[in-house]
């Protein structure tokens, strides 16, 4: 029926699905771009990590006027992010699982109050300084999860089919030529670990999965950033209305994506939760469902924010700043180091927990950090030597971060910004525990007049042999912690020259 | 959907069961252990170089040594005096030019990586004399290839000059026999070094802690993975790769030399700069003449000594045929 209607002549609703359709693959592909290059403008387009930042922050940057188009914007069209650009719905989208969904499978309304109280929670710990909450913001979960999961994997799959096709001699040619074109502009040249990937990409998973339960759970249930363009959409301007003449047939209620619309109260819908995807107005046969102009701010559901959920809500976010503020955890691991000209402060109340310096790292050192500096910054960013190292020439991180948690320094400067000290564990290092030569933390030392010092020795080895061995000591004063010594060691396991804050 | 029934499980196992043996065989064959071992057989013991077993009766001097003047007049110079560039590059000829850029953060002016001229200057001569295809590559310890190349300036000159750059890709490793070896058998080898027609070895010529210089062998370091662990027992494995790894030609850049603080310099006052080139298809008698200019004895260097009694090539510079001159003079 719905079909009929629409294959008259000219722009009509499935002209308008078609072009969301064109509209969520080229943004989701212009994310990846944007992803790979390191812009930080993709964090930039999420106004909630930007203001929960700003006010955590203190600090108000020119950036912020892109969350304030954003804004006008939701003010306008509402929820229209999440159904035509948000890169985490559009992939919800395409895994929605659809024809596997159980019919019998109800979720009460009520937990459409989740989001809003997380979203609430955010604020509220922002205005305390605490930007732990933002690991559940729609945008850093993506970054954070192609940065660590998506992009090693498939640089794993890649490199592996690279292995087999290059035993074919006729391949080798070209195939080189691929890999040259592609490393180490989209893929890194040599593979990269991150801790806790397989987490990362297993709540990915997971968050696809709980569209089983319901279409876009995660955007009706969970999504703050859905709640914030949610609570705009109470008073945004284009909206969706029912006429008169419905004739509650009940086909807009079984493709509406976010279950907001309701035969019970006359197939109308919340503008909180619609996401202006459009399917509703294809599927009315009687051309009763549109969008158009509302002046007037929506009723208020019983899920919406107003009084026990609020008080949740700012509750949960105080109460939880300053739990995670008490030293509950070890509040200051001696591993614990921050990429270049960084702070504790910072890492606390500018770090939005994206995971851009993760990407932007090329040698793999930046990794989401577990419990080192306490719960309040788990997944910020921390330097693991064993992975990678600080190189002497780059401030790709810098650059990259969002909301300047990481400063962009200048490369002279950062060449003598300090992040930390290495010291020697002579019990471990093979010239001072065991008499075997070995000076590759002095060779790699990569400031200008070696951190790394060596000193001769003639030594008496057990079988009575005498050798001439060059020991090295750490020149602390030196030493700007970059870690390359750390990585390069040769001891296998914890490495015998380790950098400390 | 339909419900789900026994055939639809078998399908469903059978499918997973394809998935699993497609994976395993994919992992089987990206393990560097599992890649196949080289085409070709190592050259035979005791040859130094490819060349030299034709009847010619030309007679070219083994080391050249020019000074006095750029880049490109000191490269040019020097492989006219070994008998021009086209003893070595035939037409066709598939070339690879291994730089030094171990430290990816320096400039050339630091004398830590090979000069970016003189690398192009031999890149240019190669394409002159016909070659198919001149790479450039090399894997710095310091940070990513694409920052060493264009850090160093090399990317710039050799792109230039006509040549590639190539950053050296995973899969090209395997694990290669090294039947002269003493101490290592065997190690993971970049697979197109040795599949190459003619291998030119450029690295510079600079101080270093442990082997007390890096010349032509110790630059060699760069082909392999795991190169910390040669430290292990430094001299000799660098000879051992010295073995199976076999340049055509080695041209050492000591237009600048780095006297201390090596192999990644930092500080001007540790550079020298004496506008010299020493070339030749032994890599021993090259490195062996390069000690002169630290005021050092073939002998002090622990790989040019192992190397020496390994058969790999001559260090003894009184028994060479050495062709030295200064340019403008």
């Amino acid at each position: 029926m719905a079909a009929e209607k629409n294959n008259t002549a000219g722009w009509n609703a499935r002209s308008w699905l078609k072009l969301r359709t064109a509209v969520q693959i080229i943004f989701f592909l212009g994310f990846i771009v944007l992803f790979l290059g390191g812009v930080p403008l993709l964090m930039r387009l999420d106004p909630l990590a930007m203001l929960a930042g700003a006010i955590a922050g203190r600090s108000l940057q020119p950036y912020l006027v892109i969350s304030l188009v954003i804004i006008v914007l939701a003010l306008i069209l509402g929820r229209a992010w999440c159904g035509w650009l948000c890169p985490m719905g559009t992939l919800l989208e395409w895994f929605s699982f659809n024809s596997w969904r159980s019919k019998k499978i109800k979720i009460a309304d009520s937990w459409r109050s989740i989001k809003y109280i997380i979203l609430l929670a955010i604020a509220s710990a922002a205005i305390l300084a605490n930007l732990t909450l933002l690991i559940f913001d729609p945008m850093t979960i993506f970054v954070r999860t192609f940065s660590t999961a998506v992009w090693p994997a498939l640089d794993f799959i890649i490199n592996a089919v690279e292995s087999v096709m290059n035993n074919v001699p006729a391949l080798q040619e070209p195939l080189s030529r691929f890999d040259t074109a592609v490393r180490s502009s989209l893929l890194p040249a040599d593979p990269l670990y991150y801790r806790d990937g397989l987490i990362f990409g297993g709540i990915f998973i997971a968050l696809i999965l709980l569209n089983f339960l319901a279409e876009r759970f995660w955007c009706r249930y969970l999504c703050p950033l859905g709640a914030f363009y949610g609570l705009l959409s109470k008073v945004s301007i284009v909206r969706r209305r029912v006429n008169a003449s419905c004739i509650k047939c009940k086909l807009c209620q079984d493709v509406c994506p976010t279950g907001t619309i309701k035969r019970e109260k006359d197939c109308s819908s919340d503008p909180g939760e619609c996401i202006m995807c459009l399917k509703c107005m294809d599927s009315c046969p009687c051309s009763t469902s549109d969008f158009g102009p509302v002046y007037k701010a929506s009723k208020l559901n019983s899920y919406d924010p107003v009084r026990r959920q609020l008080l949740l809500g700012l509750g949960t976010g105080i109460l939880l700043a300053v739990l995670l503020k008490l030293n509950i955890f070890s509040r200051h691991s001696q591993y614990l180091i921050r990429p270049p000209g960084s702070t504790e402060q910072d890492m606390t109340a500018k770090c939005i927990r994206c995971g851009e310096c993760i990407k932007a790292c090329p040698t793999g050192a930046i990794q989401p950090s577990q419990l080192e500096a306490g719960g309040e910054t788990v997944w910020t960013p921390v330097l693991v030597m064993r992975s990678g190292f600080c190189q002497y020439s780059c401030n790709a991180c810098g650059k990259t971060c969002p909301t300047a948690a990481i400063p962009e320094l200048p490369l002279p400067r950062k060449k003598v910004t300090v992040i930390g000290r290495a010291f020697i564990d002579r019990d471990r290092c093979l010239p001072w525990a065991k008499n075997t030569p070995c000076i590759v933390c002095e060779e790699m030392c990569p400031v200008p007049h070696k951190a790394v010092r060596l000193s001769s020795v003639e030594v008496t080895k057990e079988d009575g042999s005498k050798i001439y061995l060059q020991r090295p000591t750490v020149q602390p004063g030196r030493c700007i912690g970059c870690g390359l010594c750390e990585y390069k060691c040769p001891v296998e396991g914890e490495a015998a020259i380790r950098v400390t804050v | 959907m339909a419900e789900f029934t026994r055939r639809d499980f078998l399908k469903y196992a059978l499918a997973g069961l394809g998935a699993i043996l497609a994976a395993r065989f994919i992992s089987a064959c990206s393990s560097p252990q599992a890649a196949p071992s080289p085409p070709q057989t190592p050259p035979a013991p005791g040859t130094p170089t490819a060349e030299g077993t034709g009847p010619s009766a030309v007679k070219y001097p083994d080391l050249v040594v020019v000074r006095g003047g750029e880049p490109e007049t000191l490269a040019r110079k020097a492989i006219d005096l070994l008998g021009g560039i086209k003893r070595f590059v035939k037409k066709g000829d598939n070339v690879i030019i291994k730089p030094n850029i171990g430290p990816a953060m320096r400039t050339y002016e630091y004398a830590a990586t090979t000069n970016p001229w003189l690398v192009a200057a031999v890149t240019s001569m190669c394409l002159e004399a016909g070659a198919g295809r001149v790479r450039v590559m090399d894997k710095p310890f310091s940070g990513t290839a694409e920052s060493g190349f264009l850090n160093s300036g090399i990317r710039e000159e050799v792109e230039k000059a006509g040549g590639e750059i190539e950053l050296m890709s995973r899969f090209k490793y395997a694990s290669t026999d090294i039947p002269l070896g003493r101490d290592i058998k065997k190690w993971d080898i970049y697979q197109d070094i040795l599949k190459a027609d003619v291998l030119i070895n450029m690295p510079i010529a600079k101080h270093h802690s442990a082997s007390r210089l890096t010349l032509g062998m110790k630059n060699l370091m760069g082909v392999v993975n795991m190169a910390q662990l040669f430290h292990l027992n430094l001299g000799q494995r660098i000879a051992d790769l010295a073995s199976r790894v076999r340049p055509t030609l080695t041209i050492i850049d000591a237009i600048r030399i780095l006297t201390a603080n090596g192999p990644t310099g930092g500080d001007l006052n540790d550079v020298r700069k004496l506008d010299t080139v020493i070339a030749g298809t032994d890599m021993v008698a090259v490195d062996s003449y390069a000690t002169s200019l630290f005021k050092l004895r073939p002998d002090d260097i622990p790989y040019i000594k192992i190397a020496t009694e390994m058969g790999l090539g001559s260090s003894d510079l009184n028994k060479l045929d050495i062709k030295e001159i200064t340019l403008g003079s």
